[in-house]
């Protein structure tokens, strides 16, 4: 098997970050906010590896679509062990009106152009919490797809993934070119050491728009309005279960 | 610090004076041993372990930065590359090939493919880096494996794409520099004039990237080496290096 691997690796608000919501409401506060790898996409990459590894891979392209520095995401992504990445250029600007929708006609594009048996993305971005970006490109593909992996093997000419579903795990066999999405413990991704992180500098990024590729970036949807979720307020402590059944009827709940 | 700058300050070179990044300021030979004694461990851990060798690895802590807090500037001489690894192991192993001729070693780095070289008693080893830390490293690796530095010579400006003509060496060591695609084009073109001159060219290389498939008609597998598990995770993704002979 020497499968060729598209990976998504999405720059995000890092996840020990605080989102602050913006005054107009517009959207979340990005500007001088640390950013990195959304986890997801880092499982994704590792997996990826890991199947380079076991000669299952040949070849791995990572792609992330944003500003100029989502090429440091790339170049992180490079350094874990893939082989070459694509930037899709998108000013900061207009990242935000960017949805999955787009995304995805964007991966299908890039799937097809660079003969792609496998793509991996994230089951979702810690951002956006969207978790449609892998089923989208799924569809636009009309490829099987495999959410929320678990587990990947190889199984005869396809793969072998196991899913976490609601009720526990499910396993499928799929035929390829397929789209699988990683889920929290699909693996746990490296660190990206030095040797790696110099030797990557020299690994090909190539840059490219969304009209490139002919897609169309016209927003589908508006936000109306970006809320703080409500502060928690202070609860109250009782003595027994006596005072607790009290205080609900007091509160007409029960 | 951009390699303009780097190279503002460098001609100095005949003073022997090198550049540290987190210091800011132009160091001295003996200043530069101290530094790389400090950052490295001796290392056998490879697939040479006769040639002990200076080196980064997972039990120094500059293995884990992400060099900017390093007091070498991205020391690409202080790690043993895959490529160069196999290309040592097969001189040792074939010293038949090696022996009393005049070995040129491109990208030399850490200076095993030399030092292996002189272990297989070429009659003469020509050492070239355009880094010229790497020639102080080398110096220090020569020391722990009792060699004499001096039957090393060490070359700094880049002798790719030197003149063919009255070449005086018979053999050529090109050690994992496929890595970036400009040098690559520029490696291809040289040794196909070297080969027409009737020199010996032996690559190794991990292979990260489709260059050399491109050479297929043009290359003969001599050796395939599984990588060491510290040198797979030196090298995310990959599992052998191979040494072949271009013709």
């Amino acid at each position: 098997m020497a499968l060729r691997i598209l990976v998504g690796c999405k720059r995000v608000i890092d996840y020990a970050v605080k989102v602050r919501v913006k005054p107009d409401k517009s959207g979340v506060v990005t500007e001088g906010v640390k950013h990195s790898m959304n986890p997801f996409d880092e499982i994704g990459i590792e997996e990826a590896v890991r199947m380079k590894e076991k000669k299952l891979a040949s070849e791995i392209i990572v792609v992330s679509c944003g500003p100029q520095q989502c090429q440091e995401t790339i170049r992180t992504a490079l350094a874990m062990g893939a082989d070459k990445g694509i930037h899709i250029d998108i000013p900061a600007a207009d990242l935000s009106k960017v949805e999955p929708y787009h995304i995805s006609k964007i991966f299908a594009k890039l799937a097809t152009e660079n003969k792609a048996d496998v793509v991996i993305v994230g089951k979702q971005a810690i951002d956006g919490d969207n978790n449609q970006t892998g089923q989208m490109i799924a569809a636009n593909l009309d490829w099987p797809q495999a959410t929320f992996a678990s587990k990947i093997e190889k199984d005869g000419d396809g793969l072998k993934v196991t899913r976490e579903i609601d009720g526990g795990l499910e396993t499928i066999n799929l035929k390829l070119p397929t789209v699988i999405t990683t889920d929290l413990r699909l693996n746990e991704p490296r660190y990206a050491t030095l040797p790696n992180i110099m030797k990557a500098k020299k690994k090909p990024i190539e840059k490219k728009t969304a009209a490139d590729l002919g897609v169309d970036l016209t927003p589908k949807q508006q936000v109306i309005s970006v809320e703080d979720p409500p502060v928690r307020e202070a609860g109250q402590k009782v003595e027994d279960v006596s005072q607790l059944i009290e205080k609900l009827k007091g509160a007409g709940v029960v | 610090m951009t390699s303009k700058v780097r190279q503002a300050i460098l001609p100095i070179s005949r003073f022997k004076r090198y550049f540290t990044p987190s210091h800011n300021s132009i160091i001295c030979t003996k200043t530069l041993k101290t530094y790389i004694e400090a950052e490295t461990e001796v290392s056998n851990v490879h697939l040479t372990p006769e040639i002990s060798l200076h080196l980064v690895t997972p039990n120094t802590p500059t293995w884990y930065s992400d060099g900017k807090d390093s007091k070498l500037f991205e020391p690409f001489y202080a790690f043993y590359w895959p490529g160069g690894q196999g290309l040592s192991r097969f001189i040792l192993d074939n010293s038949d090939l090696i022996k009393n001729k005049n070995v040129l070693d491109i990208g030399s780095g850490c200076g095993a493919s030399s030092i292996a070289s002189i272990m297989s008693k070429a009659s003469f080893v020509t050492a070239n880096d355009i880094n010229r830390e790497a020639m102080v490293i080398l110096d220090m690796n020569c020391k722990l494996n009792f060699i004499d530095s001096d039957a090393i010579k060490k070359v700094t400006s880049n002798l790719i794409n030197a003149h063919t003509e009255y070449f005086p060496y018979d053999i050529v060591l090109i050690g994992d520099m496929f890595y970036d695609e400009s040098i690559a084009k520029e490696l291809i073109g040289w040794m196909d004039k070297l080969s027409k001159e009737g020199k010996e060219i032996y690559l190794g290389d991990p292979q990260r990237n489709d260059i050399l498939s491109s050479l297929d008609g043009r290359l003969s597998i001599k050796a395939t080496y599984n990588l060491p598990e510290n040198v797979r995770k030196e090298n995310n993704g990959l599992m052998t290096t191979k040494v072949w002979k271009f013709e």
